[in-house]
């Protein structure tokens, strides 16, 4: 409930933001067309860990950046259509993080240090992604341009999957434990519905370049189930289990800015 | 703009001195028959993360208890003097590994107590507890002329009692001769 007023507040701060820059069109710089968009982006989670005996979610930080491509068709009645396109950077480091875990789930076990399947620092090629298709609405004042936005598409990532050693403490117990999660793509990536809602604002710069921010939430729900298997290498014996994250919404909000450029070479 | 291609060509040309730096290479291998030469173990501390090795005379734990084995080896050839890019191979390979209880322990002095100890494989990823019968295969790999192999041994299923214990460790060869090695004499507590 604490998050929810966050990102409502948020939202309001962002309408009022933008609708005081509504007017009527004095000369419309930026017209009926196609768009081309790169932005920088900032991408901040809101959403309270999962709680599993290991979080899911560990490959993916609060604190990202990303770069956004964007493709947009502005219609003459103000209405546009735009597909948005997000590669995800997690400035993290996963191991860290996924031991500290571990650590605490196995208190008597010393965790490797190598942890297989897990690179470090994590790769931006292995990070999240995100493509949202949506309509826009645009005000224009002068060299302005406001567009409130709605979206849904899908947000995809790879969960952690890993095999490390547990030595235990003080003995030559051995353990290997490997876990992955059983409902995920072929590639070990899983993926989940996702929409929001946002504002962006752009000023014309010159000929068909303009300059832009924007500042978007979305948010998106996670099922995710692990199987999580321990094999003692004293007595051979291999146990089992299989655990289901808890069905959290994963909030974002991303506030980007970055170069538009209108492809149509005259205004249509 | 009035030479627009020059940019990627010099980018071209940058690339390829970079990337296209030749490895060293070896153009032939020659295959040296080794063998081993000494033989040693010492006990190992291994209640941390990683086995740490005791100093002679120093008690152990009976929970965490182990010795690692060094095995020197030399080349048959007594004239060479190593090559880069030489494959090394045990000859004669090991073929057997049993460990021996020199003190009253599971079954008396001189019982083979090679099922309570286990091997630890570090050639993977993850180390690997293997069977002390099945590490022979491991040793015979990846030898190198110029150092020392270790290898180390676990015990598993400690004595309940402490006390005094000391193990022997015998290979077998492929020529039915036998290597073997005494570990110093501990107290396990």
């Amino acid at each position: 409930m604490k998050y929810l007023k966050q990102h409502l507040v948020y939202l309001t701060a962002c309408f009022f933001l933008f609708g005081g820059a509504v007017a009527t069109g004095q000369e419309i710089r930026h017209p009926r067309g196609l768009y081309i968009r790169a932005e920088l982006v900032y991408i901040h989670l809101f959403s309270p860990r999962y709680s599993p005996l290991i979080d899911p979610l560990t490959s993916i930080q609060p604190d990202n950046n990303a770069v956004g491509l964007e493709m947009q068709w502005q219609s003459r009645r103000r209405w546009g259509v735009f597909f948005q396109y997000t590669f995800i950077h997690s400035l993290n480091s996963v191991r860290k993080t996924f031991r500290e875990q571990l650590q605490q789930v196995f208190p008597y076990d010393y965790i490797s240090e190598d942890i297989k399947g897990i690179p470090e620092p994590y790769q931006s090629s292995e990070g999240p992604l995100q493509g949202l298709l949506g309509v826009s609405y645009a005000f224009d004042r002068g060299k302005w341009n406001v567009q409130p936005r709605l979206f849904l598409g899908g947000s995809s990532f790879f969960p952690l999957s890993a095999d490390v050693a547990l030595k235990r403490v003080g003995t030559n117990q051995l353990s290997k434990l490997s876990f992955k999660p059983v409902n995920a793509e072929q590639d070990g990536s899983v993926s989940a519905f996702t929409f929001g809602a946002g504002a962006m604002a752009q000023w014309h710069i010159w000929r068909r370049w303009s300059l832009y921010g924007s500042l978007q939430y979305s948010t998106s729900r996670w099922n995710l189930q692990y199987s999580y298997q321990t094999a003692d290498q004293v007595t051979g014996v291999e146990d089992i289990q299989l655990y289901e994250s808890d069905k959290r919404w994963l909030h974002n909000v991303r506030a980007g800015a970055g170069l538009t450029l209108r492809l149509t070479r005259q205004p249509l | 703009m009035k030479k627009p291609y020059l940019f990627p060509i010099l980018l071209s040309l940058l690339l390829t001195t970079i990337g296209f730096s030749c490895p060293e290479e070896c153009e032939s291998y020659d295959d040296v028959p080794l063998r081993i030469d000494s033989i040693s173990t010492q006990a190992l501390d291994n209640r941390a993360d990683k086995p740490v090795l005791l100093p002679s005379g120093a008690e152990g734990f009976l929970n965490a208890y182990g010795f690692r084995l060094f095995l020197n080896a030399v080349a048959a050839d007594s004239l060479y003097d190593g090559d880069f890019c030489d494959n090394y191979y045990l000859s004669p390979i090991i073929t057997g590994c049993h460990i021996y209880s020199l003190t009253p322990f599971a079954g008396g002095p001189g019982a083979d107590v090679s099922a309570l100890f286990r091997y630890v494989d570090q050639s993977g990823y993850l180390p690997r507890y293997t069977a002390v019968s099945e590490s022979a295969a491991q040793i015979v790999q990846d030898w190198n002329f110029t150092s020392l192999q270790r290898f180390d041994f676990l015990l598993v299923q400690p004595p309940a009692v402490e006390g005094w214990y000391q193990f022997e460790l015998r290979l077998t060869m492929q020529d039915s001769t036998e290597i073997s090695t005494v570990t110093d004499l501990i107290y396990l507590k």
